[in-house]
């Protein structure tokens, strides 16, 4: 039961991991680890729907159980309105699990692949 | 049997015809999905002397990638062409700077993206009015839109610099519209790439209905101070037709939005 259950886990990540991500629609690409993807868990401070790009900030504790905040951006309000997206996707104090493209700076910021939300939605 | 089949009829007709009022009295519309704009054939002939209409220019439209810039063909610049290049510093293209230094106008500091960026980038639903002396374009990227003069005025011969330019159309046959424009401002970029143009440059573009639901966009650009020869930065573009009265979405690239994402994530990525 336990090993059945490892698997599906193990599955379930790697799902995860492969779904197509958002495509970065500004701006060098290369700025961002596109070889090196993060997932990360926190809590929403603010979702600003705007251009040209969104951005979902999000308190993030880390492993010394610092709390950081990450600003992670998608793309136009257009773009992710065809993907499902809306201004009312996010509210402060959701948990959400996001799939990144960090800085290679090391500073907390980043484009969104994906966000999950508590309840298993997916957003990309 | 046979009344049955008359009401089922009579109701497939009436959710057809009903389905176009719809969908078009729906809010917002951000654009079509990609399958959605394969999915719209010709429609029938193209009728005469008619642009009137929302229309749709698809991916395509939006473009920036790297297919944009390698399909297009542009020529070598002149040395001032190259020496105007060389201060530019965007996010697409051959040219693409780091994220935290580029200096797009439109993405960094909410300028217009004038003409004729504005149909070779973030090119989204339009809605095109003919009056009796103009045809109007309104571009819901950005809320703008563009008079094109049809009542036989020339154009001006040394005209003030302006974002969008000064245009003037004309029907070349009963499913080709051609418009020429001049005047523009040289602080504008003509797409997302960072090329530029000087304040001499003519732009012609061609609007080709070539069935109901299908307009044809090519766009020649002319401008001999910064390229070495005309070049098409749209090449028979297709924009699909969208149900009447599609309310848009709003997609504006407001200054203090762009300055938000530009000091809250892009200037963070900078590398010590």
């Amino acid at each position: 039961m336990r090993k059945t259950l490892m698997s599906a886990l193990v599955v379930a990540g790697i799902l995860f991991l492969s779904q197509p991500g958002v495509m970065l629609a500004h701006h060098g690409a290369a700025t961002f680890d596109t070889e090196n993807e993060i997932t990360v868990k926190g809590t929403v401070t603010e979702w600003t729907w705007s251009n040209p790009h969104c951005i979902l900030r999000v308190d993030v504790k880390d492993a010394d159980g610092t709390v950081r905040n990450w600003a992670v951006a998608t793309s136009n309000v257009a773009d992710v309105s065809k993907r499902g997206w809306s201004r009312r996707s996010f509210a402060a104090g959701d948990a959400v699990t996001i799939l990144i493209q960090p800085a290679k700076s090391g500073a907390p910021v980043g484009m969104i692949k994906n966000v999950m939300l508590a309840d298993g939605t997916k957003l990309q | 049997m046979r009344t049955r089949l008359t009401v089922a009829a009579t109701i497939v007709t009436t959710l057809a015809i009903c389905a176009p009022r719809a969908m078009a009295q729906t809010w917002g519309f951000p654009g079509l999905s990609n399958d959605a704009f394969a999915a719209i054939a010709a429609g029938g002939p193209a009728p005469q002397r008619d642009l009137t209409g929302e229309w749709d220019p698809g991916g395509a439209g939006i473009a920036g990638g790297d297919n944009y810039f390698t399909g297009r063909n542009t020529p070598p610049l002149t040395p001032l062409g190259q020496q105007m290049v060389s201060r530019n510093r965007p996010g697409h293209g051959p040219y693409s700077a780091k994220v935290y230094d580029g200096n797009d106008p439109l993405t960094t500091q909410g300028d217009p993206s004038g003409f004729p960026r504005i149909v070779n980038y973030e090119f989204r639903p339009i809605r095109i009015v003919q009056t009796p002396k103009a045809v109007l374009i309104m571009y819901s990227f950005n809320q703008t839109w563009r008079i094109i003069w049809t009542d036989g005025r020339k154009l001006p011969e040394d005209p003030d610099p302006r974002w969008f330019g000064y245009s003037v159309g004309r029907w070349e046959d009963n499913t080709t519209f051609v418009v020429d424009t001049v005047g523009m401002t040289d602080r504008t970029w003509i797409d997302s790439g960072g090329y530029p143009h000087s304040d001499a440059m003519r732009v012609q573009e061609r609007y080709h209905r070539t069935g109901m639901n299908v307009l044809e966009l090519t766009v020649t650009i002319d401008d001999p101070k910064v390229y070495t020869r005309p070049f098409q930065s749209r090449d028979r573009l297709p924009l699909k037709r969208l149900p009447d009265g599609t309310d848009f979405l709003e997609q504006v690239y407001a200054a203090s939005e762009v300055r938000e994402f530009k000091t809250d994530v892009a200037d963070q990525t900078r590398t010590p």
